[in-house]
């Protein structure tokens, strides 16, 4: 049996000590998240990052709107989208019609946007830009896309037994290559309440079947890697179970709009609410590969995301938590300059990168990418700002943990958000 | 100290040997005092080219060997598990999936493919149906219409077993496809080249294996389609009959033409057969070329028969290796219909509307696909929540009395005496080692439970 086989054991064990004892451990955890909220509050160790990807390729073009460069307009006539429409943030670029909710935000200093987001070379397959953005790294062997960049975090700090998970994915569908690490699973859920473990019975019925359940899954079957895999997976899924039970009493804040990303954002809002110790949470908005008639859908998706996030923020601020609380929402790629023949755009490469929360400099940060002809990586606007320094300024300043055993070295981070105090 | 290890840290450490040895691995698996046809081979038989199959026809297959065992799974049963004949089942089914199927949306699509998946005749024709609904992963979340959704999969289901070759230039003229992929207006003077980089990247070569000038080109032999309220047209005016160079080779090539070029590479059918050996045999041991190179000349040699190297795998030695048991994790679907058909959950069955959402839970929704590339499989099924949504499925079934009792099933062959034994020997058969077999105990339904639960059981 390995040392690490072993410590697991051990560590399943004390955690299922703590589930058999029932009762008498529930102070212990409500003791806990209120020294989460509180005491832990204050300090850096209380920092919560939530990661929004937006799957499909967003079209930057059209959302932060470069309207007042020649090459905009140049190259988009369908889908063009008329400066006196745009909420403005500099006499350059406004923001999309339906982003409303996002201008105030920045008009109350809680939006940075860094423009010119990309890296070098850009690809302009999915697969491998999501790879690109979810591993932090931009060469392709087998290793490299083993773990994700989060995955690297929680390697580099795992958790301690018992602990509650210290990253959580919320939404359907698979988990992202960004939170694949080595040896943490991140668990994903799409509603709290799915955490339910549905038994028959009553009460004692139900925990001695839990614990039945938990009983056959503990057994060391030796050195099969697939089946301890599963073993692990259902012991932490019976675990997190009992948890997210314990802390998901009520159903809380009805000022989220109807929408699926608003409703993800909001299951973040209340464990954050109740004080669970995650740190980090990943969640998706699904759409944005607009290669086809992209100007209602579009619009619809950012009127979405803009709606979703200010419900998320203004929930939070009014628990006092919104200074705890850092939102990185990106894309794998923007799109191409010059629109398509079916009124779309195809994939294209450098877009902006949002970071909502007590951010240093409100507003841009960074020039807009020049759309002049001359400029263009293959005809799409030229990245001048490297993905893994935003993600440096999340690991070193955000959340205090050294971003280049993660990122690599050589990516400053950029000025986004308060330096944690170490 | 951590909280949990991952599956990729260790080396896999008892890969079966015959991994090493292409001659050995694809021989005929013939019977012998070591490695006789006992209960555990044939129930990984059925299980990893069907469902999970029930307590008679486990029993019947190990009494037929393995040659009619392995022809009954090849070519399908003469009735189905209804009692009706295989033919006139498969005519309901189409009908069924035609009217109140496709009425019902994406829905009603999934609750008629898991009803006929449930009492097929023919369960290896439906795994190899959703082996290509993964590999031409086409989602009705953006095709919008059933009728196309149900027309693709009938065509998969046409060509499961049969000329992949025709499957490919098919596909290339199926709306629901076209639409997916935004194709579905290519112009000579806008070629649209999604078709053609899917084509080339996820259908037939896999990256690496072309370049960004090969994709441009092969576009233009794609232009001239057009869809038009949901049927396929040809627009010979948008078509751009020009040349083409397209992976070394000149022409005035088409659609059609394109796909004889991809077929002709010998990366297609290696790239297929990977495909089909992580299907098959193990989604955790990486195959050597030398492994698949048998498989992927006979694909080629016969014309891409996908009949050919399916049968080559469910033959031979290296799929009977115990060593390759449990190295794939089963699918939401595998698990939910296998568990069905092992139970004999049939007279009445489930509420399929039920089960269909029962698999959205763990992870697959039919008909939706999460992305071009499929469902990613193997330990991607498995995560906090997916993993509480097979529990609360497993259980679900074991507490519908109105449906199921597992008493009566134990004691309907002749286990009432040993009902944990009887589930054990159903479900995992030989899975469990003496320490977990001493925790399966209680009722028939909690030891049923006990068993459903498992970790082995998620496997297979």
């Amino acid at each position: 049996m390995s040392t690490r086989r072993r410590d697991f054991l051990r560590s399943s064990l004390s955690a299922a000590t703590l589930v058999s004892i029932g009762g008498p451990t529930i102070p212990g955890f409500l003791a806990r998240s209120a020294r989460a909220a509180s005491a832990e509050g204050t300090g850096d160790e209380g920092r919560i990052l939530v990661v929004l990807q937006l799957l499909g390729g967003n079209d930057g073009l059209n959302t932060v709107v470069p309207h007042a460069l020649d090459g905009y307009s140049r190259n988009r006539k369908r889908i063009r989208l008329a400066s006196g429409q745009l909420h403005r943030i500099d006499d350059q670029v406004g923001l999309h019609p339906r982003m409303g909710k996002l201008a105030e935000l920045l008009e109350r200093d809680r939006l940075a946007i860094v423009q010119g987001v990309g890296y070098p070379n850009p690809d302009r397959s999915h697969f491998r830009s999501m790879e690109i953005w979810e591993t932090a790294r931009t060469d392709s062997g087998p290793e490299a896309i083993e773990t994700g960049w989060i995955g690297r975090v929680l390697d580099a700090h795992p958790p301690k037994p018992g602990q509650d998970p210290p990253a959580l994915h919320i939404g359907a569908g698979r988990s992202p290559l960004a939170t694949k690490a080595k040896r943490v699973e991140v668990p994903s859920l799409e509603r709290v309440d799915q955490f339910r473990l549905q038994l028959a019975g009553a009460a004692p019925e139900q925990r001695s079947a839990r614990t039945a359940m938990s009983d056959v899954a503990r057994v060391d079957r030796g050195d099969d890697p697939l089946l301890g895999f599963l073993r692990r997976s259902t012991l932490s899924a019976y675990e997190s179970s009992r948890r997210l039970e314990e802390v998901a009493g009520t159903d809380g804040d009805s000022s989220y709009p109807n929408y699926g990303l608003a409703q993800r954002l909001k299951q973040v809002a209340r464990l954050i609410k109740a004080g669970f110790g995650t740190r980090i949470y990943y969640t998706r908005q699904d759409g944005y590969d607009t290669h086809a008639n992209q100007f209602d859908t579009h619009a619809a998706l950012l009127n979405e995301l803009a709606d979703s996030l200010a419900a998320f923020h203004d929930d939070l601020a009014g628990a006092g938590l919104n200074d705890r609380v850092a939102v990185l929402v990106f894309s794998e790629f923007g799109r191409r300059l010059a629109e398509n023949a079916s009124g779309g755009t195809d994939h294209g490469a450098a877009a902006p990168v949002f970071v909502v929360g007590p951010v240093r400099h409100a507003g841009l940060i960074g020039e807009h990418p020049s759309l002049e002809p001359d400029d263009l990586d293959d005809g799409d606007p030229r990245f001048h700002t490297d993905f893994r320094r935003v993600y440096a300024a999340m690991l070193d300043h955000w959340l205090g943990l050294p971003s280049a055993p993660i990122v690599g070295e050589g990516f400053e981070p950029l000025p986004l958000l308060p330096p944690a105090r170490g | 100290m951590e909280a949990g290890a991952s599956l990729d840290r260790g080396i896999p450490m008892q890969s079966s040997p015959l991994l090493n040895d292409p001659d050995r691995a694809w021989c005929r698996f013939e019977p012998s005092g070591e490695e006789p046809w006992d209960l555990p081979r044939v129930a990984h038989l059925h299980r990893r080219a069907g469902f999970s199959a029930s307590w008679d026809a486990l029993q019947r297959d190990l009494g037929d060997g393995p040659e009619a065992s392995i022809d009954r799974i090849l070519d399908g049963e003469p009735s189905a598990l209804d009692g009706s004949p295989a033919a006139e089942f498969d005519r309901l089914m189409d009908a069924l999936a035609r009217g109140p199927g496709a009425a019902g949306g994406a829905a009603g699509l999934q609750a008629s493919w898991l009803y006929r998946m449930i009492h097929t005749p023919h369960p290896l024709r439906e795994r190899m149906t959703l082996f290509w609904h993964d590999h031409f992963a086409t989602s009705i979340e953006k095709v919008g219409d059933p009728d196309l959704m149900r027309r693709q999969v009938d065509l998969l289901r046409r060509c499961s077993l049969g000329s992949f070759a025709e499957l490919l230039r098919t596909i290339a003229r199926d709306p629901a496809m076209l639409i997916w992929l935004d194709a579905t207006e290519s112009k000579r003077q806008h070629p649209n080249e999604n078709y053609a980089r899917e084509v080339m990247e996820l259908f037939t070569l896999g990256r690496g294996q072309y370049t960004e000038r090969d994709i441009q080109e092969a576009a233009r032999a794609f232009t001239g389609t057009v869809v038009v309220r949901g049927r396929y047209r040809h627009d010979p005016r948008q078509f751009d009959d020009g040349e083409k160079t397209v992976l070394g080779r000149t022409g005035r090539f088409d659609g059609d033409a394109i796909a004889d070029i991809l077929l002709d590479q010998p990366s297609c059918a290696r790239f297929l057969c990977r495909k089909l050996f992580s299907w098959f045999v193990s989604e955790v041991d990486e195959p050597s070329d030398a492994l698949i190179e048998p498989l992927a000349l006979a694909y080629r040699d016969s014309d891409y028969d996908t009949r050919v190297p399916v049968a080559m795998i469910l033959r031979s030695r290296l799929f009977f290796d115990p060593a390759i048991r449990r190295r794939r994790v089963k699918s939401p679907v595998e698990f939910a219909v296998g568990t069905i058909r092992a139970l004999e959950i049939l007279a009445p069955t489930v509420s399929t509307q039920e089960l269909a959402e029962a698999c959205t839970r763990m992870g697959q929704a039919l008909y939706a696909p999460p992305s071009v590339a499929g469902w990613d499989g193997g330990p991607a099924w498995i995560n906090t929540a997916t993993i509480l949504a097979r529990s609360n499925a497993a259980l679900a079934l074991l507490d519908d009395r109105r449906r199921f009792d597992p008493e009566a099933l134990a004691s309907r062959h002749g286990r009432s005496d040993d009902p944990a034994g009887f589930f054990v020997d159903l479900l995992v058969q030989d899975a469990f080692g003496p320490d977990v077999l001493d925790r399966i105990r209680g009722s028939a339904r909690e030891a049923a439970a006990l068993v459903l639960t498992s970790p082995e059981y998620q496997l297979s």
